[in-house]
C-alpha cells in the first residue's frame, strides 16, 4: 500500500480538476495538480507504474478511465492494474488472432480467464474481443504458446497476465479486473454487479451508487407505467 | 469456454442484422456501435444494440415499423427489430450533428459480400463519440483508423479549435501525430 499512497493525491487532483477525455497533455496535468511540468511528469511516471497509463508520447497521454473511479475502490483494483501493466500479448505467426486455439492450449496449463470472455460468460452483455488469461504457470503458458506458432505482438488478442493479488473469489476478481481496465470493462463490471450483487458488495461506494441507480431505474419505470395508464 | 464459437459469431450476428435493417429501412445510416464495428473490422467490443439516424421520416413511421415486424416495449418505449435486437432511431439530430448532415456525409461500407450499408463518416463518428464521452471508442477509432482521418475536414466540423485539438492529442498520445 505504501507505494501507491502518493497516487491518491494525484488521483484526487485529476478527479477534481480534469474532465474525462480520450487524451491529455502534460500542461493540463500540471495545471490540474497545481504543480510544475517536471513534477507533473513525475506524476505521470507514477500513474504509469500503477497501471493507469494507456499510452504517452511527446507530452500527450491517455489514461484508463478507471482513474476516475471512487478513491475507496482504488486499493481493490491496484493488483489488477499491476497485472495489466505486466501483460504479454500474443497472436499467431500467420497474423490471425488464434483465440480459439489458445483457449484450448491454455486450458491444459490451468488458470483463470478474465475480462472480455470471462465477463461475457457471466453476463452475455458485450461481445468479447480479447482473451485475457491468468495461467497457473506464466512461463509454461508462454512456452506452450511459442511452441504452437504464437508470437508476441502489441496488437495480440491473446493476453497472458501474471497472478497478482487475490483469486479466491473468481467472479469478484473478474469484477475488479473489469473496473481496472476501464472503458467498456466498466460496463462489464456493472453488468456483473447486477448479476452478483452480494459478491460485489465489497466495492463500497461503487456498490452503493449502483444500488441507487437500480432503484431509480425501477422507480422510473413504475412512474412511466402509471403515466401511460392515466393518459 | 463453452460459448466460445457462439461469442465469435456475435459480431457476425450484428453485421447480418445491419444488412437486414438496411433492407427494411432504406434511409438508415448506422451511427453507433455498428458504425464503430464497420470501421474497426467487426471484431471490436460492443453491446448488441443498434443506433440509426434516419432522414426519411416516413421510413420509420410507427405503423410502418410495426408492419415490418418491429416491436415497441410499452414500458420503456424502446424499439426492437424483428430479430429482437434493440434499435435506437434518431430523426432530428445526434450529438450536435443534424441527421441531414449525417446522411449527406455518410459513406457506404460492404458489410457482407455485395451487401452495403451506410455509416456515419469517420470524422463525424469520432466527434459524436467524443461528445458522448465514450473515451475508449474515440481512442480505438483514432488509433486504428488514423491514416484514414481527414484532419482538415475534422477541424471544419469540430465545434471549436479545442475539440479538434483534443482529438489530435489522442493521435499524439499514441505516437501517430508528430506535430500539432
Amino acid at each position: 500500500m505504501e507505494a501507491i499512497r502518493p497516487t491518491f493525491h494525484i488521483l484526487t487532483s485529476i478527479q477534481t480538476n480534469l474532465p474525462m477525455k480520450p487524451a491529455y497533455t502534460l500542461d493540463e496535468l500540471a495545471h490540474a495538480t497545481g504543480r510544475s511540468k517536471p513534477t507533473a511528469y513525475r506524476y505521470l511516471t507514477e500513474l504509469k507504474q500503477n497501471g493507469f497509463l494507456i499510452t504517452s508520447h511527446r507530452g500527450a497521454f491517455s489514461l484508463r478511465d478507471s482513474v476516475f473511479l471512487p478513491i475507496t475502490i482504488i486499493p481493490h483494483i491496484i493488483p489488477s492494474l499491476h497485472a495489466l501493466n505486466q501483460a504479454r500479448k500474443f497472436r499467431l505467426r500467420n497474423g490471425k488472432s488464434g483465440i480459439v486455439k489458445a483457449m484450448k492450449l491454455l486450458r491444459g496449463v490451468g488458470g483463470m480467464a478474465t475480462l472480455d470472455y470471462a465477463a461475457y460468460e457471466i453476463t452475455a452483455y458485450q461481445t468479447p474481443e480479447t482473451f485475457f488469461f491468468y495461467p497457473d504457470s506464466f512461463e509454461k503458458a508462454v512456452r506452450i504458446l511459442r511452441e504452437n506458432n504464437y508470437v508476441e505482438s502489441s496488437k495480440g488478442k491473446v493476453v497472458l497476465l501474471p497472478r497478482i493479488g487475490d483469486f479466491s473469489k473468481p467472479v469478484l476478481r473478474i469484477f475488479y479486473d473489469s473496473l481496472a481496465v476501464g472503458g467498456r470493462g466498466i460496463l462489464d463490471a456493472i453488468a456483473i454487479s447486477r448479476k452478483y450483487p452480494e459478491t460485489t458488495k465489497s466495492s463500497g461506494y461503487f456498490d452503493f451508487i449502483l444500488n441507487l441507480a437500480r432503484k431509480v431505474e425501477q422507480d422510473t419505470r413504475g412512474v412511466e407505467r402509471i403515466g401511460s395508464n392515466t393518459r | 469456454m463453452s460459448k466460445t464459437r457462439e461469442e465469435l459469431r456475435e459480431s457476425v450476428r450484428i453485421r447480418d442484422e445491419c444488412v437486414r435493417v438496411n433492407s427494411e429501412i432504406p434511409s438508415a445510416i448506422f451511427v453507433g456501435a455498428a458504425a464503430t464495428l464497420a470501421y474497426l473490422g467487426w471484431t471490436y467490443r460492443t453491446t448488441s444494440d443498434l443506433d440509426i439516424a434516419v432522414e426519411v421520416v416516413g421510413d420509420v413511421d410507427e405503423d410502418r415499423l410495426l408492419e415490418l415486424g418491429y416491436s415497441k416495449d410499452p414500458q420503456t418505449g424502446d424499439w426492437y427489430t424483428p430479430r429482437n435486437l434493440k434499435i435506437d432511431i434518431y430523426k432530428g439530430s445526434l450529438n450536435g450533428f443534424s441527421v441531414k448532415e449525417i446522411a449527406n456525409q455518410s459513406v457506404k461500407v460492404e458489410a457482407r459480400k455485395d451487401k452495403w450499408i451506410k455509416v456515419a463518416k469517420l470524422e463525424m463518428l469520432i466527434l459524436m463519440k467524443h461528445r458522448a464521452g465514450i473515451v475508449t471508442d474515440v481512442q480505438a477509432l483514432v488509433r486504428n483508423r488514423y491514416s484514414s482521418i481527414n484532419w482538415k475536414y475534422l477541424e471544419t466540423i469540430a465545434k471549436d479549435d479545442v475539440e479538434g485539438k483534443e482529438i489530435k492529442n489522442v493521435a499524439r498520445a499514441f505516437g501517430l501525430l508528430k506535430q500539432t
